[in-house]
């Protein structure tokens, strides 16, 4: 094998490979760079929140399109709060762990030789690599990127002449969703074909580590969701060029005209979109609980408490996942008795989480703790999936979400359990498996100072963000000091923003702990955790290790 | 996709078994994107200014659609070069389906009303998404059984009939919800 890898060139060996590994590093790569982009329109957002007509004339000069005389344009934010989410959503956090720590590791631990289908990867990766092109492609158009929010809601995303981001940029979006989906897609069915029936002879379902586990319900979970948005999407896309009216509704009036055509319903579009926004939710969120359900039983020296509960807690949650999407629409005017049972629905999801977190508990509990920094991680995961888990109850709930709906509250509470959640969980599994990848490990201290601060500046970010939504600030909103009641949260505002941008500057540890220990890391030798799963028993990466 | 054509199949009972995962995941993925179209339709056509109107061309598209299931049950049924006439007549059946189906979207979108007519729109979208999986179906089916020259396996038989089967009771799914429930 090192022979025969060595004998390829550069582009064969690393761009055009079929191997299962070096995909599983492109994904991991080219998710990492996007979030720098996706984190840096974060920044971006959470300034203009905090000093919304404060003259910022040194980042007007790199970006003039949005900015007027150093003032933000209220288009131009739109379009930082939508392409920040659709990117680390999309093309961060669903990459990283299901395309990056998938590829990588499922024929590992599964015993396979590669994927069942070697050629299809390759493909989906490009596929992956060409979406993020696209998405990155459309801040550069003459009307600049989409700007109806990740939700994509029509009629603003219909109707091309609705805001500058309306044009080129939401086609742009369209399309780089599209071949999004069809990448995942293709990873998806490799996932589950290689899973179910690539195994080695011999091994169970039941002795597979629950990260496996994890990304055979986020296949089977976006195999089954990701369709409901790409009929929505072609739907839409008919919409804004083929005269079609499936979301645009009858007298719509644009710039004093109305609209002809119509009689569509955008609620429709809420209900198709939410289809997939909700498991896509568990898409990224499996993952990063499997990580953490595994490092517990390598870190703590005995397998998790309730492996078999957790597998299923984790097809109950995925089943779940498709009844109750309607918890995100308790506004637009629906039934209250179809609002009650997604309100069932949703709250029904905290029984199996609530066994996660028994479980976890009893895992930790009176058992001697090896701290490395990957189990630092997966305790903020099981930090953040409470935190986040009980503020969603709270959500789920009808007559608390129609007062909190649309607050920085909702902002908030999904930071934390799903962004947060997801994110630490590819902190967890970078630091974990970066032996396998490199043959190295990573700077321990920095890891945890790395950790700490991330910690930290996590909740001092997202945390107070819950009392500004209690307090009424609504999210997406260009200055929120037109408004009177809104201005006493400045300061709270100012406090949050500063505690991004120390978040921010605290990933610079990662990056550089990640680069440094590529080439410097100390030498990982075999099995450096003493974990039990088998990728640890393959070779370390080729060059790198002993 | 030449680079996938090269792929032998029926390498192994794994690799077999893989193929029929992989084959049945993403039919119900198409499923599930066809009950997101549906459930669409169906809330739009509860609307007061929906209007359908007859046509005549679901009966020559079913016919079509059942002419290449038929073909491909006949060549299933016989043995080597003897299968080659329902092989040929599953290509047929498909190429004339396609046509058909673009056909009746160009009349469709050229017609009164066209695409404005949310009934328009919707047999649009429906058979266009349809011919759209009907080709990919199609190039499936054509990959797996012409991989297979040196012996055609039952397993690349058995999944070019299922994705055929099932594409012909998506389009009676698909006829029935247009023109059945009126």
């Amino acid at each position: 094998m090192s022979a025969n890898r060595e004998s390829q060139g550069f582009l064969s060996r690393y761009v055009f490979s079929l191997d299962h590994r070096v995909i599983g590093l492109q994904y991991l790569m080219t998710a990492m760079g996007m979030a720098l982009v996706g984190g840096l329109l974060a920044l971006l957002v959470r300034i203009q929140i905090a000093w919304p007509s404060h003259e910022f004339r040194a980042v007007s000069r790199f970006l003039p399109q949005g900015f007027d005389e150093g003032i933000m344009k209220p288009e131009f934010y739109a379009a930082l709060f939508t392409m920040h989410g659709t990117i680390m959503i999309f093309f961060v956090l669903s990459a990283a762990l299901i395309g990056g720590f998938g590829n990588y590791l499922i024929p590992l631990q599964v015993g396979a030789k590669d994927m069942a289908f070697p050629r299809l990867n390759a493909l989906s990766y490009w596929i992956y690599a060409i979406s993020s092109v696209v998405i990155l492609v459309s801040f550069f158009t003459p009307s600049g990127p989409a700007a109806s929010g990740w939700t994509a809601y029509p009629p603003l995303s219909a109707l091309k002449g609705a805001i500058a981001g309306s044009n080129l940029g939401q086609d742009l979006w369209l399309l780089a969703m599209a071949l999004f989906i069809v990448s995942f897609t293709l990873g998806g069915l490799n996932f589950l074909a290689t899973i179910l029936a690539m195994r080695r002879p011999g091994l169970l379902m039941m002795d597979l580590p629950l990260f496996t586990w994890s990304m055979l319900f986020a296949s089977i979970l976006g195999l089954l969701a990701f369709p409901s948005l790409t009929a929505a999407a072609m739907m839409l896309l008919l919409d804004r060029h083929a005269g079609t009216s499936f979301f645009i509704p009858a007298g719509l009036v644009l710039s004093g005209e109305t609209v002809p055509g119509g009689g569509g319903s955008p609620i429709l579009w809420q209900h198709l979109f939410w289809f997939l926004g909700h498991p896509e939710v568990y898409i990224i969120m499996l993952p990063s609980l499997g990580i953490t359900s595994d490092l517990f039983t390598v870190f703590t020296g005995r397998r998790v408490f309730g492996y078999t509960s957790m597998v299923y807690a984790m097809g109950f949650i995925s089943g779940m996942s498709f009844l109750v999407w309607g918890h995100h629409m308790f506004v637009s005017g629906m039934s209250p008795f179809l609002g009650s049972a997604f309100a069932v629905t949703t709250t029904l999801i905290a029984v199996p989480s609530g066994v996660k977190v028994f479980n976890w508990i009893a895992s930790l509990w009176n058992r001697p703790l090896r701290l490395t920094t990957p189990m630092l991680w997966a305790l903020g995961i099981f930090s953040l999936f409470v935190t986040g888990g009980l503020s969603g109850i709270w959500l789920g709930q009808t007559q608390i979400d129609i007062q909190l709906h649309d607050t920085a509250f909702v902002v908030g509470h999904f930071h934390i359990i799903m962004a947060g959640a997801a994110l630490f969980g590819v902190f967890a599994g970078v630091h974990y498996w970066f032996p396998l990848f490199f043959g190295r490990l990573m700077n321990e201290r920095l890891g945890a100072a790395h950790f700490l601060l991330t910690f930290v500046f996590y909740y001092a970010t997202f945390f107070p963000m819950h009392l500004a939504g209690l307090r009424g600030q609504v999210r997406r909103v260009y200055d929120p000091y037109q408004y009177d009641y809104l201005k006493p949260l400045a300061p709270m505002n100012a406090f949050i923003t500063w505690a991004a941008v120390a978040l921010a500057i605290a990933q610079i540890l990662f990056f550089v702990n990640f680069f440094w220990s590529m080439r410097r890391g100390a030498k990982a030798g075999v099995n450096p955790w003493q974990a039990s799963s088998l990728e640890w028993s393959e070779p370390a990466a080729e060059g790198e290790g002993e | 996709m030449s680079a996938l054509a090269a792929t032998p199949l029926g390498r192994s009972p794994a690799f077999e078994s893989a193929t029929r995962v992989a084959v049945v995941a993403a039919l119900s993925a198409t499923t599930m994107l066809f009950a997101s179209l549906v459930s669409a339709y169906l809330v739009r056509r509860s609307f007061a200014d929906w209007r359908p109107s007859p046509a005549l061309w679901p009966a020559a598209l079913l016919v079509l659609a059942f002419a290449a299931s038929l073909a491909i049950e006949v060549a299933s049924r016989l043995e080597g070069r003897r299968r080659r006439p329902g092989f040929i007549g599953l290509a047929l059946a498909s190429g004339l389906y396609l046509a058909g189906a673009l056909a009746v979207i160009a009349s469709v979108v050229s017609g009164e009303g066209g695409l404005e007519m949310p009934f328009n729109a919707f047999v649009a979208l429906l058979l266009g998404v349809h011919a759209v999986h009907a080709t990919l179906g199609g190039a499936f089916a054509f990959w797996i059984l012409r991989a297979e020259t040196g012996g055609l396996s039952e397993n690349a038989l058995l999944l070019a009939r299922l994705v055929t089967h099932f594409l012909t009771a998506l389009l009676c799914a698909i006829v029935f919800l247009l023109f059945g429930l009126q």
